[in-house]
């Protein structure tokens, strides 16, 4: 099946209702979904394996134009976990050629993608995939990449904790060449490391089949999400689920937002304080001999001061310089290993 | 000019029907509002047949279960916080044999009063010196340095706030960094394995293997990120004036949940 059904059933009438009263309060931007539940309706419907998951995959696409019409703009789902390689060899085969025969429908369909303005992209520790699949995804983000419109992240091949390494490692070689310092370190930093560094944080995070975990899903950016564990199995997930997802998103968006916002002020306190410690380490290092001569009256402490805000500000701009000149860096890498990806092996 | 007008009266309808959808879904919301609030004071109404478990009875019902959280996770979402309350369910959980807690709320009350809640403890276990809930030796922990000498029968309490779920990770980077630079880790080695067994080394701080989550608001709000990757999220309405049954109707649907690791 394809990624962008034909309008099955044109919106009907009571979606419409439906979709603009819920539009009327707000509505999440960004929403992320662990579709559990594949095998067990395989099997309660007596199927293949396979056929469940290709149900679920059909699913997805139907959902993701579900979100469209409500104006969630960008979707994160959990496609394949590392930990999904320990499942016998002939599902997680059978889960590849999946994936196979879908990157390569989403290149075949490229003129809806270019249409929708949808951009894709992969999240994950592509290097584990077949090299087969890594070119696949590889052209799937390149030709998706200048889409802004809605945005649909593929967790494939993805943990959390994986990713929070990754950034941890790529940190770690940083403040290793000299790029960033240690003290440069921050949630900020650790954020913009992410494969998540082009999205905010989901809104809301739905999980189907009535397990109530996140196994090792998006936990450092979900930690201010509104949680949705649905009992129902991902293939029978429906629009009206989607919908009470939303209410419950609504329900409990003032209190997210101003946790949210509190830990965004914690946040920046944090960092002042940061800035301040290390100017007053740089100041004391540099004229410790020069201070110890100086006569210390009224004026000087003043200045000293003022001196000292000026210092802060220029030492906090020059950190930011430090840390987005790392960040970008990390960027091309990580761009280039895809561009490589992309020419042909001569071979 | 007729044609303005057209477009005046569009607008206008258009406005309409806005105010007219904000007005349903404010009505729905009431709606679902009321129904919680009816449902939750249904669970209540045998609450009045109070009575307080003896050490005997938890015992038994923890041998029930079919498994017991070595380490649950407790995330007040509310704004009044009860002390009293909060010591009975450790002092339930203590004697079920749990034997680490952590209690969060983004802004550390608890934290802050931890005198309170020691207090508390040492109160509830009074009341109940009749029975052995007072053998338990319960130890509150405001941050999450290691504590070196423990003994078998000791009960840690973390209690926490915003500043330790995302920013732990945040430190054991820079720890993690500093002992890169220092030629003591290679950054090779970095890997969720690795980076799992310095945070055990250096907190102790097991990975809750369920949280309860009282209150309203449905969302972790910055708990431990790094340690819920498997963490069984349950939730209960409010901690005011929970009762036994009610933490252990929630012990037993933990104990009924399966993990699967991916397979």
């Amino acid at each position: 099946m394809s990624w962008f059904p034909e309008k099955r059933i044109q919106d009907s009438w009571i979606h419409k209702i439906c979709s603009g009263i819920l539009k009327s309060g707000p509505v999440p931007r960004h929403i992320a979904i662990i579709m559990d539940g594949n095998r067990r309706y395989a099997k309660k419907n007596s199927m293949e394996r396979a056929e469940g998951h290709l149900q679920g995959f059909n699913k997805l696409a139907e959902t993701l134009e579900w979100c469209l019409n409500l104006g969630i703009v960008e979707v994160t789902v959990y496609a394949f976990s590392i930990e999904n390689f320990k499942r016998s060899k002939d599902e997680v085969d059978c889960l590849m050629e999946l994936a196979r025969q879908k990157f390569a429908r989403l290149l075949e369909e490229k003129d809806m993608i270019q249409k929708h303005e949808v951009c894709v992209r992969v999240l994950g520790n592509i290097s584990l995939l077949p090299i087969d699949i890594q070119r696949t995804v590889a052209e799937v983000v390149n030709m998706s990449k200048n889409n802004t419109k809605a945005t649909l992240n593929v967790c494939f091949s993805y943990t959390s904790r994986d990713e929070i390494c990754q950034s941890i490692k790529e940190i770690a070689e940083g403040v290793e060449r000299g790029e960033i310092l240690e003290s440069d370190i921050s949630e900020e930093l650790i954020e913009k490391c992410l494969y998540t560094n082009q999205s905010c944080d989901p809104d809301l995070l739905i999980r189907t089949s009535g397990e109530v975990r996140l196994s090792d899903f998006l936990l450092w950016q979900s930690a201010f999400s509104v949680l949705s564990f649905i009992e129902v199995l991902w293939p029978d997930f429906s629009i009206w689920h989607l919908y009470a997802a939303v209410l419950h998103y609504q329900r409990n968006h003032d209190a997210v937002t101003k946790a949210k916002e509190e830990n965004n002020e914690t946040r920046e306190i944090i960092q002042k304080e940061i800035d301040r410690d290390c100017v007053i380490k740089l100041s004391q290092q540099q004229s410790c001999d020069l201070c110890s001569l100086s006569n210390h009256d009224n004026n000087t402490i003043f200045c000293d001061h003022k001196c000292q805000n000026e210092n802060i500000h220029a030492y906090s701009l020059a950190r930011q310089k430090r840390v987005d000149n790392f960040v970008n860096n990390l960027k091309c890498r990580r761009d280039s290993f895809l561009q490589n990806l992309l020419v042909p092996q001569k071979t | 000019m007729p044609v303005i007008e057209n477009v005046d009266s569009e607008k206008t309808l258009l406005l309409a029907k806005k105010a007219m959808n904000t007005f349903i879904l404010r009505i729905i919301h009431y709606v679902i509002l009321i129904g919680t609030y009816v449902r939750q004071w249904l669970i209540h109404i045998p609450m009045l047949s109070f009575s307080k478990p003896d050490n005997l009875t938890l015992q038994a019902d923890a041998r029930q279960l079919k498994k017991l959280p070595l380490h649950l996770g407790m995330i007040i979402l509310e704004n009044d916080i009860s002390y009293s309350d909060l010591a009975n369910v450790i002092l339930w959980s203590a004697a079920m044999g749990i034997s680490f807690i952590s209690i969060y709320d983004t802004n550390g009350i608890v934290k802050r009063n931890d005198v309170r809640l020691s207090e508390e403890i040492k109160k509830q276990k009074s009341f109940n010196s009749d029975t052995d809930y007072s053998k338990s030796d319960i130890q509150l922990h405001s941050n999450l340095e290691k504590n070196t000498n423990k003994s078998t029968s000791q009960v840690d309490v973390y209690l926490l706030c915003l500043k330790d779920g995302r920013q732990s990770i945040v430190n054991m980077t820079k720890y993690i960094c500093s002992h890169v630079k220092q030629k003591q880790i290679k950054s090779m080695d970095i890997s969720p394995q690795s980076v799992d067994c310095l945070f055990q080394e250096e907190t102790g701080y097991p990975d809750p293997d369920m949280v309860l989550k009282f209150g309203q608001v449905d969302s972790l709000l910055g708990f431990m990120p790094w340690h819920v990757r498997l963490t069984e999220i349950l939730s209960l309405p409010t901690h005011i004036g929970v009762d036994y049954k009610t933490f252990r109707s929630v012990m037993i649907s933990f104990g009924d949940t399966e993990q699967r690791f991916g397979k």
